[in-house]
């Protein structure tokens, strides 16, 4: 090993340290909003995944231009949804999505609501607990395995639409339960 | 039944792609129109996505908890059994462990430090050697120290246990030479050399303790306040060499090369501070049994030349163009140390140019040993990881943001597999401990590999980059250029630079640059450097490597060009017009 001079140790640049942690800080205050954002337009899990991981490395390269006069989510948002538009055009997916006009009021909405994700998130941990059985096997298929509805229908014999319902019915009950949970601890 | 429960289903069908274009009018007109419809279907977006993290999230705590403390070779039974429990591609499996995980990872580390520093400064501060080793005793399980890099027809002294080369030396370990050599590399970066008849013991992370024989120090500016302890005298290097001879009742010698070093007889109680003298670069000093403080006797490095020798290692046929800022250089014609299969257990760095200290390429797992080919690429030989359980692990190398890596290296047959799926890394900076990165804030991990990830998998194309870290679940890239593939049985020289001063990275093989991106994160850290695979994903390098360089800087495109050349000369790589840049990624 060499011994670098001094001039050659880090930090080299203090204000790029300072933009890398104000960066780190404002994601993780909008991160479960952008996620939202993209995996309620994207419904493979995995594709919603790479979406958001191509926001972030964007978001990181041009940290420099974002304008801080105004909201960094609604930035972020902007950046996710021409990923998401990119990723239908490219693509070709045979899937209909919501229209850019759509798109930028569900992103607008979401924001307004960016405050209430981490409550809402720790109380949809106490109502998962609550799923069991045949509804927690589809949930999981869902959502851990990113198995298509028409494929769990498969496994479990049934149609796609009665796998459709089902998942629709568990939403419902998380939800529920969520607005119980938020109005009992007073949140 | 209200509007709002009509209409709710659709929002399911849209999130699970089954809408119809019908619904999706519907859909659109409500959000655009209703208010608080917006507002509901907000709050069902944030539970849909809340669902995907939390159901993967427990299976993901499981992982994460035991990699904090397995080593890599104890991680395949780690990923198969989390691959089996969420089959799915390993893809899909982009960690997102808890805030409080990280919390914990990092306090453990900022312990780690504050153990060393303490250590350190007791010792400056001349505590008895009683007193000191309790700061390290806080560990509750040993954890390795040093580690033995070189061994010279050792005899060990009876009744000492004897150690294997490569071995992990923990706290307490002694090591008793009745004859030979033995070098210790110290995590913090220190070498010490041993000569028979020698005894030493490794006390701590930056303490020694020499009952007697004859040692030379190496000691970086990291491990700054590194102590030798001896019966009658205390030394502490103040980031230096300098050589030791403790002989039989008290009789001690300190020869310093370079810099400086503090010593001082020991104290006989903690608040008793015994007089300390200052010994600078070409001078030596004696204490005897008798006296207080030292003498000055004449400078005698003839003593130590077998240590020099030892860790200078072989005397090259040709030098390299550039030793400037040169961290770490490992040739496989030189300084290899195999069983007796021919498997490497050690891989000596060349001491040449600035790269004064040996940060050795080690394997002490017998199966993890790659296998050492004597005419394997163009006649010469080369280090062969056979891409399912091979790989090296460099003791602790400071390494800077800058920096450039050039090596000589060529795929396997087996590369070519057809099963393959996921890429094997060649070179990798985050050595165990690894450090999962949690965010962008802490330094980026150097990669040189084929692309990991199925979804990228390109059999023998090399990609490059700095990984920054996880911006929540999404990972960051810094300075990722693709290559093309190199076919199998094809020896190429690899350059990768990476120039945070200047915000560019470029990648070239052969002297053909093929991309240049936007480097953006620092890297800099103290580390151990993976040699043939992921620090902790199972993905193995197939292939062999003939030489690798590593430099502290981001060389200039002369210094590129020469150092291209002369590794090209050495192996008979006919190099590419470098004339044509390629793909700019945004």
């Amino acid at each position: 090993m060499s011994q670098p001079p001094e001039s050659d140790l880090p930090p080299t640049d203090p204000q790029n340290i300072a933009a890398m942690r104000e960066l780190a800080a404002l994601w993780v205050q909008s991160q479960s909003v952008v996620s939202a954002y993209i995996t309620a337009n994207v419904f493979d899990l995995h594709h919603a995944e790479d979406l958001l991981q191509d926001v972030a490395q964007i978001v990181a390269e041009k940290f420099a231009t974002y304008d801080r006069r105004h909201s960094f989510v609604a930035w972020v948002l902007g950046i996710a949804r021409n990923r998401i538009l990119k990723y239908y055009r490219t693509k070709a997916r045979d899937r209909v999505v919501l229209s850019e006009v759509a798109l930028i009021r569900l992103g607008e909405v979401l924001e307004q609501h960016r405050y209430e994700s981490e409550a809402r998130r720790e109380a949809l941990r106490q109502c998962l607990q609550q799923v069991s059985g045949r509804r927690r096997d589809v949930l999981e298929l869902r959502y851990r395995d990113n198995v298509k509805v028409a494929e769990i229908g498969a496994r479990f014999g049934t149609s796609a639409s009665a796998i459709s319902v089902m998942l629709h019915r568990i939403r419902a009950a998380l939800y529920d339960c969520i607005e119980r949970q938020l109005a009992k601890s007073g949140a | 039944m209200t509007d709002y429960d009509r209409i709710a289903p659709l929002v399911s069908r849209y999130f699970d792609g089954l809408s119809t274009r019908e619904e999706l009018a519907e859909l659109e007109e409500r959000l655009l129109t209703d208010d608080e419809f917006a507002r509901q279907v907000s709050r069902w977006c944030l539970m849909h996505g809340h669902v995907a993290e939390l159901l993967t999230e427990s299976a993901l705590h499981q992982l994460m908890d035991q990699f904090k403390s397995s080593s890599p070779g104890a991680r395949a039974e780690i990923l198969n059994a989390a691959a089996a429990a969420a089959a799915k591609p390993l893809k899909s499996v982009r960690f997102l462990p808890s805030a409080g995980f990280f919390r914990s990872r990092i306090l453990w580390i900022g312990a780690l430090a504050a153990t060393v520093a303490l250590a350190a400064l007791a010792h400056v501060l001349w505590r008895s050697t009683q007193k000191a080793p309790q700061v390290a005793t806080a560990a509750k399980t040993p954890s390795r120290l040093a580690t033995l890099t070189q061994l010279t027809n050792a005899v060990w002294a009876p009744g000492a246990a004897p150690y294997h080369h490569g071995e992990q030396l923990v706290q307490g370990n002694r090591i008793a030479l009745q004859s030979g050599m033995a070098k210790i590399t110290f995590d913090c970066g220190a070498e010490i050399v041993l000569e028979g008849p020698c005894d030493f013991q490794v006390r701590d992370a930056m303490v020694g303790y020499l009952r007697s024989g004859k040692i030379t120090a190496d000691v970086p500016r990291r491990a700054f306040a590194f102590a030798i302890l001896s019966p009658a005298v205390d030394f502490v290097d103040l980031g230096t060499s300098f050589g030791l001879n403790i002989g039989a009742e008290g009789h001690a010698e300190l020869h310093v090369f370079r810099g400086e070093v503090l010593c001082s007889r020991p104290s006989p109680a903690e608040n008793v501070r015994n007089a300390v003298y200052h010994v600078t670069a070409n001078n030596a000093v004696e204490f005897r049994p008798a006296a207080d403080g030292p003498s000055d006797i004449a400078m005698n490095e003839r003593q130590f030349a077998d240590h020099f020798t030892l860790r200078r290692g072989t005397k090259l046929a040709a030098e390299p163009p550039l030793g400037n800022h040169l961290a770490l250089w490992l040739a496989a014609d030189s300084g290899v140390t195999t069983d007796a299969q021919k498997r490497v257990i050690a891989w000596q760095d060349i001491l040449y140019g600035d790269n004064q200290s040996g940060e050795d390429a080690i394997q002490v797992e017998e199966a993890a040993r790659p296998l050492l080919v004597p005419a394997a690429l163009a006649g010469m030989p080369a280090v062969r990881f056979d891409g399912n359980s091979d790989y090296l692990l460099t003791t602790p190398l400071a390494t800077t943001d800058d920096q450039t890596v050039a090596l000589v290296c060529q795929f396997s047959p087996s590369a070519a597999d057809k099963t393959r799926r996921w890429g094997g890394q060649l070179l990798n900076y985050d050595g165990p401990p690894s450090r999962y990165l949690s965010d962008t804030l802490e330094p980026g991990v150097l990669q040189i590999g084929e692309p990991l990830l199925e979804s990228e998998f390109r059999p023998t194309l090399f990609s490059a980059q700095v990984f920054a870290g996880f911006i929540g679940s999404a990972t960051v890239e810094s300075g990722r250029v693709d290559a093309v593939p190199v076919g199998i049985n094809t020896p190429i020289v690899l350059t990768y630079r990476y120039d945070l001063t200047h915000s560019r990275a470029a990648l070239a093989i052969n002297g053909k640059q093929f991309g240049e991106s936007r480097a953006f994160a620092p890297q800099a850290i103290t580390s151990r450097k993976i040699i043939g695979r992921h620090a902790w994903m199972q993905n193995y390098f197939h292939g062999d490597l003939a030489e690798l360089m590593i430099y502290n800087k981001a060389l200039s495109p002369r210094e590129m060009a020469e150092t291209t050349a002369y590794l090209a000369k050495k192996y008979s790589i006919v190099l590419t017009a470098a004339n044509d840049a390629h793909e700019v990624r945004p």
